[in-house]
């Protein structure tokens, strides 16, 4: 799978909107398509190459079962070229970034048994930037398997 | 199930009352005004540990008692403790719609053939008098095989209760196991190919010669 971005943007470059990491996530929390999902605890900007290099990580951890993608980089992010003078305008778009606030759900996978789910968990969060934990899916009582 | 709450003033603070143990929550219904009540966290935790989200409650709230259904659970999302809940009051014999959970029963032998079980959907919407209305719907697998569905239209629903998906969509499949193919494999088969490039023509040439000499 080749790295996410999206296909076609109204703008090129968007501000970094300070500020954005001072709360926490309100949608995407709960597990919703998986039995596990994996949970940031902290905001972070996660790259293309990160998310790229985390699902690759969960795929083979995993084998046969089935993987969601929770987020998507769809904020580009800039930068200037090395040794360049500051001003000049805006750098050159660099790479693209998904915005996780705590609380987001990554990922979510199905298929495998929870010793599996915990070590594809340990495998996955190495390549991620921020602390994750594991989730599984919320059921009441009356509803478990 | 019963669960016995008490009234709450607008005045008491949300966050003041989960510090207190309690649980901030509100119950309504066609013929009852928003009341805010507060449910003991503890009392609310072993409720949750025992019901599905279609399971009747009798909710006993200052010496009134009503029979409701949980509408809306709102959970912290990193500590998973509950917020806020809210409890619907239907009327006796209202058609309502609301999810029901499915419960299947048994090992499909798909999943013994090494296949994967997908859930597609663990609870189905129904519509339905509040009687009919059952707390969950129980259904058998094990006849499931490789590339198999159960249905909308296969499951043994009560009698007055109407789905609202599609007849033909799909609750369960069995899909068969993803092969992972490593890049040594690859390679194998790679190699495997060009060998069998490479022995072609030279068996057609076999062939000429043969056909030249006779």
């Amino acid at each position: 799978m080749a790295l996410l971005f999206p296909k076609r943007t109204k703008y090129r470059k968007q501000q970094r909107k300070r500020g954005a990491f001072k709360r926490k996530a309100t949608r995407g929390c709960e597990v919703a398509f998986g039995d596990y999902g994996i949970q940031a605890l902290e905001a972070a900007w996660l790259t293309q190459q990160q998310i790229e290099s985390a699902r690759t990580a969960l795929s083979r951890a995993i084998g046969r079962g089935k993987i969601w993608i929770r987020i998507f980089p769809d904020k580009p992010y800039t930068k200037k070229p090395a040794e360049s003078r500051m001003g000049k305008g805006k750098g050159n778009v660099e790479g693209w970034v998904a915005v996780v606030l705590p609380g987001r759900i990554i990922f979510e996978f199905a298929g495998v048994s929870p010793e599996e789910a915990k070590e594809a968990h340990r495998l996955v969060s190495a390549k991620l930037p921020i602390p994750t934990r594991l989730k599984t899916r919320f059921h009441f009582g009356g509803e478990e398997k | 199930m019963r669960l016995i709450v008490r009234k709450r003033s607008d005045r008491e603070k949300p966050k003041a009352l989960r510090r207190q143990g309690w649980v901030p929550a509100v119950v309504y219904g066609p013929h009852l005004d928003s009341t805010p009540i507060a449910v003991e966290y503890k009392a609310l935790e072993r409720l949750i540990a025992r019901i599905t989200r279609a399971t009747k409650i009798e909710l006993e709230c200052d010496g009134e008692r009503h029979f409701v259904f949980i509408k809306e659970l709102q959970r912290d999302p990193i500590t998973d403790r509950f917020l806020h809940v809210d409890f619907y009051a239907p009327e006796p014999g209202q058609i309502m719609s609301l999810d029901v959970p499915i419960r299947l029963v048994g090992t499909p032998a798909g999943v013994k053939a090494g296949g994967i079980l997908e859930h597609i959907h663990e609870q189905i919407p129904v519509e339905g008098p509040l009687e009919a209305i059952p707390p969950y719907i129980e259904v058998d697998i094990t006849e499931l095989g490789l590339d198999e569905a159960l249905l909308v239209k296969d499951l043994p629903l009560p009698e007055g209760l109407r789905p609202l998906l599609p007849e033909d969509e799909a609750i369960v499949t069995i899909l068969p196991p993803k092969v992972l193919v490593t890049e040594e494999e690859v390679a194998e088969e790679e190699e495997a190919v060009a060998e069998a490039a490479e022995a072609a023509p030279s068996a057609e040439e076999g062939k000429e010669e043969e056909e030249g000499e006779s």
